[in-house]
């Protein structure tokens, strides 16, 4: 047997054994029958070692650069170095669908042996059950239409046409990981949502349940967002970071949903308001997760991301509707259960503000998922494809993102249940002014214009009054309890990480929006055609081409134009190159940086005339840039913080009696 | 050779996976105790009693509504505690 034909054979047996789980679950909670429901939790185990043996043949055959296997012509060459041999496992639809399916396998093995006690119950067989449906769906998919298995079958040859140029970058190995983390990562959630309506347990019980479950895979889809940015800032030669390409976008959709239900779910932990909306937000979470998959690898709409053409639409497509249906039935089916058990007395609190953030998150959602499918809409009803392009985010989201960020002002600060206008100003007052001055100096600098105004405004007051609030809670600890500054911030903000890693989250979010404005508002272009020896100016750099030289690689040949760059703080030599992919037919541009502190200075050599020693060079002065990693870092960072744990004391009864009596 | 290997890898699982319908009378491990989850209710109570003492020191909370609040989690805090004392678990 060839090792086409046993990694074949494995995906099969692992769609039976993941079909059996279901089954056994579901029959196991029907008929009160324990051994099936055994049975099915060790089918879960096993499918997960089996895709897990699966990767490790793929991984061998791209290593081994065993030509007999389709995927592996595809994907490596002989001058494939190791690393991206281990890569090209995510670089093309098959292999990633085998890697989407082991990581939602794992991901529930995971689920699995953390609920270990508490399988018993019901609400988590449901939740098993559902998940593993899912499961089988990818499962389903990769063995039957996108099987990285598949034999060979041109003549043999000795050398495969290797991954597609534009991934060789180091950050394919982490970027795709990262997000798929993220993507997969949602269907536990869903699983729990559908659970908790099949079993009418629509109480807190769910959402306490899930938190950790949304924390992360929202982190790892954050890293994901994150690094893809940069690797198209570095790759793409374009000087940006963000260009509202469909992949970007699908990404950004479930982050923007499962950020929503991050906020609603404490309102439903402290209010029992919301029950509808969470399980709704969970179920519309995963959608768009598998919407992101659908358009990534549907080759549905074209993205300088999305590498896969295949047939996959139409069942991704049931997948999306039938998980809506279901969903929105369920929901219909309990609508007396999820009634809330309190009133929203007036929009001016807490949960009342978190209420306005959902619905912000949910527009915006909405928003980029219209523009982002509105080719495809259009297509169905026109027959032609209309793209709307990044002017239509760029004129849509702002208000919305202004919005946003004016409640993660304003929402630390509003106590639960009524707003006190007093209080509410005076925490809101000294951080305004504090973030009037930064803008204003900001504006004196050259940042000018309402929109940039209100951004670096709004910004600053994000970071100041997150500060203020801490502080205020720190000085509460300092006159009870005695303690010294710098000791009470560390044990408020140790006290409750879920809360403050929030808070750190949204200074990230501050950061990011500086890092926007700047780069994006007020970046400098220059396209010019140089010749070694010539010297321009631009953006207070003085930048001179100092030569070039040509090589060969296993898989490509360059040019590679060496700039001495210089301003009044130093000077640099950046090496910027032109490739030519000779598989592919293809030219990229590797971009040079000189980072500082107020921007980066960005190079990219966009083509060569060797007999005219012609340099079409791009330069780029983006200000602020480094504000967007910084801002993202500190996301992730904060989301890491909210999801680690205090070391628990331990309280005994009687203790507990002298705490409330105090 | 590959064939065996795998015949032996899909018999081993099966049987894996089927053995706790051979065996019919295999159960679950016991569940969480009623008293974990207590005492899980115990604590977050314990940590809203806490949140609500700041909100009200750093004035984000009127007298009133903070009266109310904290006696409604201390009644909920008194039934737990109750509840546990019941069990004999002090």
């Amino acid at each position: 047997m060839s090792l086409s034909a046993a990694g074949t054979a494995l995906l099969w047996f692992t769609l039976a054994l993941t079909l059996w789980g279901v089954v056994a679950e579901v029959t196991g909670i029907l008929l009160r029958k324990p051994a099936f429901r055994e049975s099915g939790i060790r089918s879960f185990f096993a499918a997960a070692g089996m895709l897990t043996l699966g990767v490790i043949l793929l991984v061998t055959a791209l290593l081994r650069a065993d030509y007999s296997i389709e995927y592996v012509v595809l994907q490596v060459s002989q001058g494939t170095s190791w690393p991206f041999r281990i890569s090209a496992l995510w670089a093309g639809m098959e292999g990633s669908m085998l890697f989407w399916s082991w990581v939602t396998a794992l991901y529930l093995a995971l689920l699995l042996f953390v609920t270990r006690k508490e399988r018993h119950e019901e609400f988590h067989a449901w939740a098993y059950a559902v998940i593993g449906l899912a499961l089988g769906f990818f499962v389903l998919i990769t063995a039957r239409f996108s099987n990285p298995f598949a034999p060979y079958e041109g003549m043999p040859v000795s050398d495969g046409r290797g991954m597609n140029p534009l991934l060789l970058n180091v950050w394919m190995h982490t970027h795709p990981v990262s997000l798929y983390l993220g993507y997969t990562g949602f269907v536990v959630p869903f699983g729990y949502a559908i659970a908790s309506l099949l079993t009418a347990d629509v109480h807190s019980r769910w959402v306490r349940f899930i938190r950790m479950w949304v924390m992360v895979p929202w982190v790892f889809l954050t890293i994901g967002i994150l690094f893809g940015g940069r690797w198209a800032y570095l790759e793409l030669g374009w000087g940006g970071y963000w260009a509202w390409d469909p992949v970007e976008n699908a990404s950004l959709i479930p982050w923007l949903t499962a950020t929503a239900l991050l906020h609603s779910i404490i309102v439903q932990e402290k209010r029992a308001m919301l029950k509808v909306w969470n399980v709704f937000l969970a179920a519309l979470t995963f959608v768009f997760a598998l919407t992101g998959t659908y358009i990534t690898r549907s080759g549905a709409l074209t993205s300088v991301h999305a590498f896969a053409q295949s047939e996959l639409g139409p069942w991704f497509a049931g997948a999306v509707w039938a998980t809506l249906i279901f969903t929105t039935g369920l929901i219909l089916l309990r609508k007396d259960a999820l009634q809330s058990e309190h009133r929203l007395h007036t929009l001016f609190s807490r949960e009342g503000f978190f209420l306005l953030n959902n619905w912000v998150f949910l527009a915006l959602a909405l928003t980029v998922a219209w523009g982002t499918l509105f080719p495809m809409i259009s297509e169905a009803f026109t027959g032609h494809k209309i793209t709307v392009g990044a002017p239509f985010f760029n004129r849509v989201t702002p208000p919305l993102f202004y919005l946003m960020m004016f409640l993660m002002v304003a929402s630390p600060v509003i106590s639960w249940r009524r707003g006190q206008w007093r209080p509410f100003l005076k925490a809101l007052g000294p951080p305004a002014l504090v973030a009037l001055l930064v803008a204003g100096l900001a504006w004196i600098r050259g940042f000018r214009g309402p929109g940039v105004f209100s951004g670096i405004f709004l910004a600053t007051w994000v970071i100041a009054t997150t500060l203020y609030e801490i502080f205020r809670v720190a000085r509460v600890r300092m006159r009870r309890k005695g303690e010294g500054l710098l000791l009470a911030l560390w044990r408020v903000i140790s006290h409750d990480r879920r809360r403050y890693g929030g808070y750190i989250v949204h200074m990230g979010v501050a950061f990011l929006a500086l890092g926007i404005v700047g780069s994006y508002v007020f970046q400098e272009r220059l396209e010019l055609v140089m010749k070694p020896g010539d010297t321009v100016t631009f953006a207070e750099h003085t930048v001179n081409l100092a030569g070039m030289e040509a090589g060969r690689a296993p898989d490509y040949t360059f040019h590679r134009a060496l700039f001495h760059v210089q301003n009044s703080r130093g000077r640099r030599t950046l090496a910027s190159e032109y490739r030519f992919y000779p598989k592919w037919n293809m030219n990229t541009s590797e971009a040079a940086l000189w980072p500082q502190l107020t921007g980066d200075f960005y190079v990219v050599l966009n083509g060569y005339v060797p007999e005219t020693r012609e340099a079409t060079t791009i330069l780029f002065w983006n200000p602020l840039v480094g504000f967007v990693w910084l801002g993202g870092a500190v996301m992730i960072l904060g989301g890491a913080f909210a999801l680690t744990r205090r070391k628990k004391r331990s309280i005994g009864v009687g203790q507990t009696r002298e705490e409330v009596a105090a | 050779m590959m064939t065996v290997l795998l015949g032996v890898l899909a018999f081993g699982v099966a049987l894996y996976v089927l053995w706790p319908l051979v065996l019919g009378s295999r159960t679950f491990r016991a569940r969480k105790s009623e008293r974990e989850e207590l005492l899980e209710r115990r604590d977050v109570l314990l940590q809203e009693l806490r949140d609500i003492d700041v909100d009200r020191e750093a004035g984000k909370m009127d007298p009133q509504t903070y009266a109310e609040v904290r006696a409604r989690l201390e009644r909920e805090l008194a039934e737990v505690l109750a509840m546990l004392e019941l069990q004999g678990e002090r």
